[in-house]
C-alpha cells in the first residue's frame, strides 16, 4: 500500500463513515412484546356506578397497528366477605351498590381473568369520608381582556383543614355554574367554566393537620352578567394509588425528551397495568349572585 | 499525576502528523542547568476534513474532536528550592447537524478542562521535605440546540451548561525518620464554585430571550496524616485518618475518614494486600438513564443535599511466575454508597422546574438522595519485559441503587452497572526497528430504562368532558417495566498498529499506520425509536447512533 495518493484513503474514509452513522439496532435483542391488561377504575360511596375500564397495551417495535384482541374476560370484586362476578360494558365492567355496597374503610380486591392466559390483580382501600371543613374566599380583579363584558375576573382561594395523623392525598376541582335569561327570546339558558387550580393533586406530606391553602387565579369573567351564579368545589379525599397515578400522568416524559427524566406511569396492578383506586368526595357551593 | 519536566539542558522535540490527528511537543531549558519549559499540544480533524463533502451526500452530519494543550516551567533554585508552574486546557466536541430544504438544526455537546499548578518543593532536611501548591481548574459541560426554519425565518438557539471551578492551596510534608517509616502529614483547601446549571435560550419569532445562571459555593478542607511502616522486609502496613470538613450555605459537615490498608508478602513470589477506606465525596455525579443523549453532570453538596459517603473493603493476591516473566494479580471489594443523588422521575435537567407545580425550584427540587452498592473481583495477568509485553483484564462487578423515590422504591442497576469489562493490551518488538500493537476492550453495554410497549391510560374524570382541558388528554403512554432494566448493546472495538523507527542524523523518525476499530464494530453511543412505513404498514424500530466507526490513519513522528 502506498501512501501517495492520499484521496484513495479519503474516499475510503468517507464511505465507512457515511456507512456507520445510524443503524437499526440488530446486535441487541429488543424487548419481548407481553400483552397486558390496562385497567383503569375509580370507586366511591357516592357513586350510583362504577365502571371498571379494560383495555390493552400494543406492540412498538415490529410491525404496527396489528389488532391486539385481549380474547373473553371476567372480573370479580370482592370486599373480603363475599366476591361477585361483575356484568360486562361497553369498555369493561360494571358494577352498582345492589351488586356491591362500596364502604368507607373497606377493602375491595379486583381479578380480571382471561380466556387467553390474563389473570390480574389490584385492591384498594376506601379512605374514610372525614370533614375538611372547606373554606373559600373569592376575589374580584380588576382586568382588561378585551372579552370580559365586566372588566373584571375572579380568583379563588380554597383552604382545607387537614387530619392530623394521616395521610392524606386530595385533588380539587371547581365549576362556576350561571343561569340567564336570553333578552330577546327570554328562554333561559345554563352556562358553566372550570375552575383549574395551581395544584390539582397534591398530599398533606409536611403539612400534616394544618391548613392547606390551594389558589387558582386563572379567573372566572363568565358570570357577571348572569342572572345568578354559583361556583361549585369539590375536594376528593384520594387513596395513595389514585394521587400517584394521577401525578406520574401529569409528570409523564415518555423518552421523547433527551433533556427530561424518564417517569413511568404508576400502576398497582399486578400482571397488568393502570390502576384500581378510591376516593371520598367533599363539596362546597358559593352563591354568587 | 505530574507532568513530565522540560529538559534543563539542550532543546528537544517531538512532533506527530497524521491524517486524523497532529501534536507536538517542544521542551528545553530557560536557563541552562536551572529552568525549562514543555510545551505541547495535540489536535484531532478527521471532521474537518470530511465535513465539506458530508455535506454534499447526507443530510445528516455527525462530527467529533478534541484538543489539548499543555505547558510546563519548572526553575531550580538550588537543592533545596524547586518551582514549577504547569497548565493544562483541553476540550472535546460532539455534534450532529440536520438539513432538510424546510429546516436545519445543529445539535451537540461539548466538555473541557482548565488547570494551572504552582508548586514549591522544598528540602527542610535529607529527611523531610514539603510541597505547597496552588492549583486552579475550571470544568465545564454544555450541551446546545441550534434550530431554523428556513422558510418561516424561525430561530431558535436553547444552551444548557453546567461546571466546577476550583481554586485549591495546597500544602504536604514528607518525613522519613528511618527506613522503615515514611510519614506524611498534609491540609489542603478547595474553594468550589459550582454552575450546576446555566439555561441560554433565545427564541426570536416568540421574543424569548432567557439567561438564567446559577452559582453555589462551598468550601471543602481537610487535613491527614499517614504512615507507612514497614516492620519486617515482608510487611508493609498503611495507616491514615483525614478529617474532611465542608462548608455549604448554612450547613456544615465535618468526618472522620480512617483507612488502612495491608500488603504482606507470603513468599518471594506471592502476596497478598487488603485494604479498608472510608470516604466522603463533596461532589456528585448525576446521570439520566434513558436511551437517548447520554449526560452525566456534576453538582455540589448543598444545605440540603448531603456528601456522598463510602466504605470499601478489599482484598487480593499477587502472584509472580519466572518462566514465563509474569504477574497474576487478583482482587474483590465491596463498597458501600450512602446519599447518592439521582433525578427524580420525570425531572428535568434542562428546565429545572417540576411539571406539577408553579414555584419556583432550582435543581436540588429535582433531585433524590439514596444508596448504592457495588462489588466485583478484578484478575490482571501482566507481562512487563520481553519483545512481547502488554496485559490482559478482567473485571466482574455489580452496581446497584435504591431511592425511595425512584423506581417505586425497588432496587436497579446503575446506568453504568458493567458486568464484565475486558481489555487485551499488548505491544511485540518484531524487529529492532519495527514494532506492532494491539489493544481489545470490551464492556458490558450500559443498563437504561427502554419503553417495551404502549397503552392509552385513563384520568378518573369525574365531572365528565367537562373538565378535561387542552394538554391534559393523554395521548398514548409507553410501558417501560422496570427501571434500568435494559442493556445497551456491549462496547467492544480492537485497534492495531505497526511502527516503523529509523534513526537519523537529526534525531529519530518514525511511522505509524494504525487502524482504529479494526473490525468497525458499531458502539452504541445513543437509541431513538423510530417509525418507517413500508407497503402502508407501519414497523416500529429502534434506531442506534453510533460515533467512530473503522478510522485507518498514517502519521509521521520525528524526535530531536
Amino acid at each position: 500500500m502506498t501512501f501517495q495518493k492520499p484521496g484513495y484513503l479519503f474516499i475510503f474514509l468517507l464511505i465507512i463513515v457515511l456507512f456507520s452513522c445510524e443503524k437499526d439496532v440488530t446486535n441487541i435483542k429488543l424487548p419481548e412484546f407481553i400483552q397486558k391488561l390496562v385497567i383503569s377504575s375509580f370507586i366511591s360511596p357516592s357513586d350510583t356506578v362504577s365502571y371498571i375500564n379494560i383495555s390493552s397495551n400494543r406492540r412498538i417495535y415490529g410491525e404496527l397497528g396489528v389488532d391486539e384482541q385481549v380474547g373473553k374476560l371476567t372480573a370479580f370484586l370482592s370486599d373480603n366477605t363475599r366476591e361477585v362476578s361483575l356484568d360486562t360494558s361497553k369498555s369493561g365492567f360494571v358494577f352498582r351498590p345492589k351488586d356491591m355496597l362500596i364502604e368507607e374503610g373497606k377493602e375491595f380486591k379486583l381479578r380480571v381473568l382471561g380466556d387467553k392466559g390474563f389473570s390480574v390483580f389490584a385492591s384498594c382501600i376506601i379512605p374514610e369520608k372525614m370533614d375538611f371543613f372547606l373554606e373559600a374566599d373569592t376575589f374580584s380583579i380588576p382586568v382588561d381582556y378585551y372579552w370580559s363584558s365586566d372588566r373584571r375576573r375572579i380568583d379563588v382561594r380554597l383552604t382545607i383543614h387537614d387530619i392530623q395523623g394521616k395521610d392524606n392525598y386530595y385533588r380539587i376541582l371547581g365549576k362556576g355554574v350561571g343561569y340567564y335569561s336570553d333578552p330577546y327570546t327570554h328562554e333561559s339558558h345554563k352556562g358553566d367554566n372550570i375552575i383549574r387550580f395551581e395544584n390539582e393533586f397534591f398530599s398533606d406530606k409536611g403539612v400534616d393537620g394544618k391548613e392547606i391553602i390551594q389558589e387558582s387565579n386563572h379567573g372566572l369573567n363568565y358570570f357577571f352578567d348572569h342572572d345568578s351564579a354559583f361556583l361549585v368545589f369539590y375536594l376528593y379525599n384520594t387513596d395513595k394509588s389514585y394521587y400517584q397515578y394521577h401525578k406520574s400522568l401529569n409528570e409523564y416524559n415518555g423518552g421523547d425528551n433527551p433533556f427530561e427524566e424518564v417517569s413511568p406511569i404508576f400502576s398497582n396492578v399486578t400482571g397488568g397495568l393502570g390502576v384500581f383506586a378510591a376516593y371520598t368526595v367533599d363539596s362546597l357551593v358559593l352563591r354568587l349572585k | 499525576m505530574n507532568m513530565k519536566e522540560g529538559n534543563k539542558e539542550e532543546w528537544h522535540g517531538e512532533g506527530g502528523i497524521g491524517i486524523i490527528s497532529s501534536r507536538v511537543t517542544v521542551e528545553g531549558p530557560l536557563k541552562k542547568g536551572k529552568s525549562s519549559i514543555l510545551l505541547s499540544g495535540r489536535r484531532t480533524y478527521a471532521d474537518l476534513i470530511l465535513r465539506p463533502v458530508l455535506a454534499t451526500m447526507s443530510e445528516e452530519n455527525t462530527g467529533y474532536y478534541f484538543y489539548d494543550f499543555n505547558a510546563k516551567i519548572n526553575y531550580d533554585f538550588g537543592r533545596k528550592n524547586k518551582l514549577y508552574l504547569s497548565g493544562y486546557f483541553g476540550k472535546d466536541r460532539f455534534y450532529m447537524k440536520y438539513k432538510t430544504d424546510y429546516m436545519k438544526e445543529n445539535i451537540g455537546f461539548q466538555w473541557g478542562n482548565a488547570t494551572g499548578t504552582l508548586r514549591w518543593n522544598h528540602l527542610f532536611t535529607n529527611k523531610v521535605f514539603s510541597n505547597t501548591s496552588v492549583i486552579f481548574s475550571n470544568y465545564t459541560f454544555g450541551i446546545y440546540d441550534k434550530y431554523k426554519v428556513i422558510e418561516e425565518n424561525k430561530d431558535y438557539y436553547a444552551e444548557y451548561y453546567s461546571g466546577i471551578r476550583d481554586l485549591s492551596l495546597k500544602y504536604d510534608i514528607d518525613f522519613l525518620p528511618n527506613p522503615a517509616h515514611r510519614i506524611k502529614v498534609g491540609a489542603l483547601t478547595i474553594y468550589h464554585r459550582f454552575n450546576p446549571h446555566a439555561y441560554v435560550e433565545e427564541d426570536y419569532p416568540r421574543d424569548i430571550h432567557t439567561k438564567d445562571v446559577r452559582f453555589t459555593n462551598g468550601l471543602e478542607s481537610g487535613i491527614y496524616t499517614e504512615d507507612t511502616w514497614q516492620p519486617v522486609q515482608v510487611l508493609k502496613i498503611n495507616g491514615g485518618i483525614r478529617l474532611s470538613h465542608f462548608i455549604a450555605t448554612k450547613n456544615q459537615y465535618n468526618f472522620f475518614e480512617p483507612r488502612l490498608s495491608a500488603a504482606w508478602r507470603l513468599k518471594n513470589d506471592f502476596a497478598i494486600k487488603g485494604s479498608y477506606a472510608s470516604m466522603n465525596q463533596y461532589i456528585h455525579m448525576i446521570s439520566n438513564t434513558g436511551i437517548s443523549l447520554p449526560t452525566d453532570l456534576w453538582v455540589p453538596t448543598t444545605d440540603r443535599i448531603k456528601p456522598q459517603q463510602s466504605k470499601q473493603i478489599a482484598f487480593g493476591v499477587v502472584k509472580n511466575f519466572t518462566k514465563p516473566n509474569l504477574s497474576f494479580s487478583m482482587e474483590g471489594y465491596y463498597k458501600t454508597m450512602d446519599h447518592v443523588i439521582g433525578y427524580k422521575e420525570g425531572a428535568s435537567f434542562l428546565l429545572l422546574d417540576e411539571p406539577s407545580s408553579a414555584t419556583n425550584l432550582n435543581w436540588e427540587d429535582n433531585v433524590t438522595a439514596g444508596q448504592a452498592w457495588s462489588y466485583g473481583i478484578e484478575f490482571l495477568l501482566q507481562k512487563k519485559e520481553g519483545r512481547l509485553n502488554g496485559w490482559i483484564g478482567y473485571t466482574l462487578s455489580w452496581t446497584q441503587m435504591q431511592f425511595d423515590s425512584i423506581n417505586f422504591g425497588k432496587k436497579y442497576y446503575a446506568k453504568y452497572d458493567r458486568r464484565h469489562d475486558i481489555s487485551v493490551v499488548s505491544t511485540y518488538k518484531l524487529t529492532k526497528s519495527i514494532i506492532l500493537s494491539g489493544t481489545w476492550v470490551y464492556g458490558t453495554g450500559n443498563a437504561v430504562t427502554l419503553a417495551t410497549s404502549e397503552y392509552y391510560p385513563n384520568e378518573h374524570n369525574p365531572e365528565g368532558s367537562y373538565f378535561r382541558y387542552p394538554g391534559y388528554f393523554h395521548n398514548a403512554v409507553n410501558d417501560f417495566g422496570e427501571k434500568n432494566s435494559y442493556r445497551m448493546g456491549a462496547y467492544h472495538r480492537l485497534d492495531i498498529g505497526i511502527q516503523f523507527h529509523k534513526k537519523k542524523k537529526w534525531g529519530e523518525r518514525i511511522w505509524e499506520i494504525s487502524i482504529y476499530n479494526v473490525y468497525n464494530r458499531k458502539n452504541p453511543f445513543l437509541y431513538h425509536t423510530q417509525t418507517n412505513t413500508i407497503d402502508n404498514k407501519e414497523y416500529g424500530s429502534l434506531v442506534q447512533v453510533s460515533l467512530f466507526p473503522i478510522i485507518p490513519s498514517i502519521s509521521y513522528t520525528f524526535k530531536f
